[in-house]
């Protein structure tokens, strides 16, 4: 497969997208779009085709999507990986970093987006955000749920994906402006100085004082340090009816902190959402889409915990052996590698830290399979691997680095 | 994904585990050994070195009853390739004498006199020294054990679930060769979360020597600071070694046994210990490429790891293992590796220090000059231990220069960084001297 211009790859990406959320999946058409994104940034960024051709993964060689090598995200720690344009670097319009989250947080993960890369990202986050967490929207209209965000606006956290998601669906999706309830420039996971507890529980009273549903956005540190807060005081609501919360952040870091089982019994208790009104998403610095839990989407599947990950129809997942990564079937643990043909910008198939096991297609996501070839499934994320008992006395990563900076 | 806990060996290995003891039950332990100890008061030093040798002799005799059950107990323990494991024994039985016993004597106390408090100096040795050990190189066990015997404290060993085997199979050929030293000390395992056995463990012994990582000896340093008199700490935390490689060694004809000693110094506990090479900073100046110094450390990796099979990554060291070869190739780097996790050397050419990867993965830098060199080093800061050296012939000044400022304790030749001598100062100290105080004895 030839390499196409960026602009014609666009048009191509932008006619993929515009089918929607709701479009039968076609594996044949991702599959070839795949492709050509791969050949263009196989001929775009140097250190990947150095990278590919080292694995003998050349564009006229590939045969299907899933062959396409995947680059661990610890190489966007190091290295800007952004594609030429017309032979040269674009100048990025965002940077995004890493929180921290990966690999001891010693150095921060970046992904910079040109313009016209962020206008894909924006055109793959709003569609995949309405499908999942307002999918009785209407098309073209907005929501009258009130915006409450447990985070910093995104002029005070320019390098945060997060809080540019949020801006932006906010920006698109909703009528009312978004409130704010964390300080500028408090990281994710807030001190009980940087948040603002009670302005949210103030938000929260009058908003079940109007019957006024509300969309909560937060991180699970955030939400869980929120409701230490309150249950303290004994201050607790029922939002209205329609309320639900967008979390994201629970299975990342080398423990899972907050466990999503007791964190929706809280969540209930205090704020009187239901567990099935609480979407987890899972995202990434490193990617541009983004995937999250059915459950107001395809509410009469299984959601046991872990629930099960769906990503939008330009995305495609594979579960890999962690020795070998070579691709398991369902049911099996590995890692989670990533093909999102939104990342045109940088590398479209990404090999992540985090745990997963897929999970055979229920209806509402099902692919058509390629004979012979790894299908591509929802996932149940289990989240980062831990260790298993300390052996030895050699000197882990993140002790080392630590012990360095000291 | 943590490793499963086996509740009928109560291991996390499959090695059997000695006695699991409860708070009561460490309480009882502390009893018995203190009435054991008045036995050995009047026992001259000079007893017990022969004792403590012989104990090594029968753990090592290659008919006896002990070194069969040492092997496979350790290679079911640990995973290790049974050859590494005869390796790794036969190394530190080697330099297990009573003349190696003597000197580190001397080094640390000025002979043998203190210890039998006889003379002008003379050693007050901990009541009872308790004895916490990780799943580290099993040999430096039985060294801080072998301290705490001679000073004639009594000694409880915690065992790790890790590692369960060699510390009691030590005291069973000890209770063989000298009964009433080896009841002055027992091997026990009780949970790492039984906090009430922890401080039980700690109401007694006037010392502890900590084996383990920054958690686990917050932990103790913790609990210990909660009595009244708070008992001496020792502490041996996770620190990592490199090796340099002068251009003395990259040359034809000198770097293929280069590369194959800096890879089975790697290779023989899967660099799990602290002596094992992270990092080869490779100097600049070598006749021979690093790329192609690189390529002959890849051939050696794929032999030793024929001769001494690697042990399975777990999932995580595996994760993190692809995610280092990508980003060091996505860096301009270069990495030698099969499909799998098992080993690895990776070419870098990044500046700041590379993260250590657990198990045979090797990486390889090339310095531009002495002050780069020293640079990469002090990064390392306190967590450096051993510096392993080869091809820098007559050039001593430059090296003691360059490590100056570093957190180094111990320089030494490229093949020897896995066999530390007994009298070394291990962490930059004599364990033995920091065992014991000492009482001026001024009378005539």
């Amino acid at each position: 497969m030839s390499a196409s211009s960026s602009a014609e790859l666009d048009r191509a990406l932008g006619a993929f997208l515009e089918r929607g959320m709701d479009a039968p999946a076609d594996d044949a058409a991702f599959d070839r779009l795949a492709q050509a994104v791969f050949a263009w940034q196989f001929e775009s960024l140097a250190p990947y085709r150095a990278y590919c051709q080292r694995r003998g993964a050349l564009p006229q060689r590939l045969r299907h999507w899933s062959e396409i090598p995947a680059v661990p995200v610890a190489a966007f720690k190091d290295a800007r990986l952004v594609c030429d344009e017309g032979g040269l670097p674009p100048e990025p319009a965002r940077v995004f970093r890493t929180s921290g989250t990966t690999t001891g947080g010693v150095r921060a993960g970046e992904h910079a987006l040109s313009a016209d890369a962020l206008a894909l990202y924006h055109a793959s986050l709003v569609p995949t955000f309405r499908a999942f967490v307002l999918p009785e929207l209407a098309p073209g209209r907005t929501t009258e749920l009130l915006p409450l965000v447990l985070g910093p606006p995104a002029e005070d956290a320019p390098h945060s994906s997060l809080w540019h998601m949020v801006e932006t669906v906010c920006e698109e999706l909703f009528a009312a402006e978004p409130n704010h309830f964390l300080a500028a420039g408090a990281p994710a996971g807030p001190g009980a100085a940087a948040l603002d507890a009670e302005g949210l529980a103030r938000a929260c009273d009058t908003a079940s004082d109007l019957g006024a549903a509300v969309c909560l956005f937060t991180t699970d540190l955030a939400l869980d340090r929120f409701l230490a807060i309150v249950e303290t005081s004994g201050w607790r609501t029922r939002l209205p009816a329609g309320s639900r919360i967008v979390h994201t952040g629970g299975a990342k870091g080398l423990a899972r902190e907050v466990a999503p089982a007791a964190l929706y019994a809280r969540v209930e208790a205090t704020l009187g959402v239901s567990a099935n009104a609480c979407v987890n998403e899972y995202g990434m610095t490193e990617l541009t889409s983004q995937f999250y839990d059915g459950v107001l989407r395809t509410p009469k599947i299984d959601h046991a915990l872990p629930r099960v990950k769906f990503g939008p129809p330009w995305v495609r997942t594979l579960v890999v052996d962690a020795q070998t990564l070579e691709p398991l079937p369902p049911g099996r643990p590995g890692l989670l590698r990533i093909v999102d043909l939104a990342n045109r910008g940088s590398v479209c198939a990404i090999l992540t830290e985090d745990f997963a096991v897929a999970e055979p297609a229920p209806d509402t996501a099902a692919v058509e399979n390629v004979a012979g070839r790894p299908q591509a499934l929802p996932f149940r994320l289990l989240g980062r691997a831990r260790g298993s008992e300390p052996r030895g006395c050699s000197l882990d990563a993140e002790a080392a680095l630590a012990g360095a900076a000291r | 994904m943590t490793m499963l806990h086996d509740p009928t060996t109560g291991s996390v290995t499959g090695a059997p585990l000695p006695t699991v003891l409860d708070a009561d039950g460490v309480a009882a332990q502390w009893r018995q050994l203190s009435e054991e100890r008045a036995a050995l008061d009047h026992r001259l030093a000079a007893d017990l070195l022969p004792a403590l040798v012989g104990a090594m002799r029968r753990l090592t005799a290659p008919n006896g009853p002990y070194r069969a059950r040492l092997l496979d107990g350790l290679g079911r323990a640990t995973g290790w390739a049974p050859g590494a494991i005869e390796e790794g024994l036969a190394r530190f039985a080697r330099g297990y004498t009573e003349n190696a016993l003597r000197a580190a004597i001397v080094r640390a106390v000025g002979g043998l006199e203190p210890l039998d408090r006889r003379g002008p100096r003379r050693a007050v040795a901990p009541r009872g020294t308790l004895l916490v050990l990780s799943a580290t190189i099993p040999w430096a066990g039985i060294e801080s054990l072998t301290w705490a015997l001679l000073a004639r404290s009594t000694c409880l060993v915690r065992v790790s679930a890790g590692e369960p085997v060699t510390v009691p199979l030590f005291l069973e050929a000890l209770a063989e060769e000298y009964p009433p030293l080896a009841r002055t000390a027992a091997a026990v395992y009780w949970p790492s979360d039984d906090v009430s056995a922890h401080r039980a463990a700690l109401a007694h012994p006037e010392a502890v020597v900590v084996y383990g990582d920054d958690a686990t000896i917050n932990v103790w340093r913790s609990l210990a600071g909660e009595r009244a008199r708070p008992p001496r700490l020792i502490e041996h935390g996770h620190r990592m070694s490199v090796a340099l490689v002068g251009r003395g060694s990259l040359a034809p004809g000198v770097a293929d046994p280069v590369a194959d000693a800096l890879v089975r110094e790697a290779a023989l506990y899967d660099r799990a210990g602290c002596l094992s090479p992270t990092v080869a900073y490779l100097e600049a100046s070598g006749a021979i490429r690093p790329e192609d110094f690189a390529e002959r450390c890849a051939r050696a990796q794929a032999r030793w790891a024929e001769r001494w099979p690697v042990r399975r990554p777990d999932d995580a060291q595996a994760s993190l293992t692809h995610q280092q070869r990508g980003a060091c190739e996505m860096s301009g780097g270069q990495v030698w590796a099969p499909p799998d996790a098992t080993w690895t050397v990776a070419l870098d050419r990044r500046n700041p220090p590379p993260l250590p990867v657990p198990g045979r993965f090797l990486w390889l830098h090339q310095y531009a000059d002495f002050e780069d060199l020293h640079r990469r080093l002090a990064a390392w800061g306190d967590g450096l231990s051993t510096i392993g050296v080869s091809g820098w012939k007559a050039r001593d000044a430059e090296l003691a220069t360059i490590v100056t400022g570093t957190g180094a304790t111990r320089v030494c030749p490229l093949t020897a960084m896995q066999d530390p001598p007994l009298d070394r100062y291990h962490d930059g100290r004599a364990e033995l001297a920091d065992l014991i105080a000492i009482r001026d004895w001024e009378l005539a």
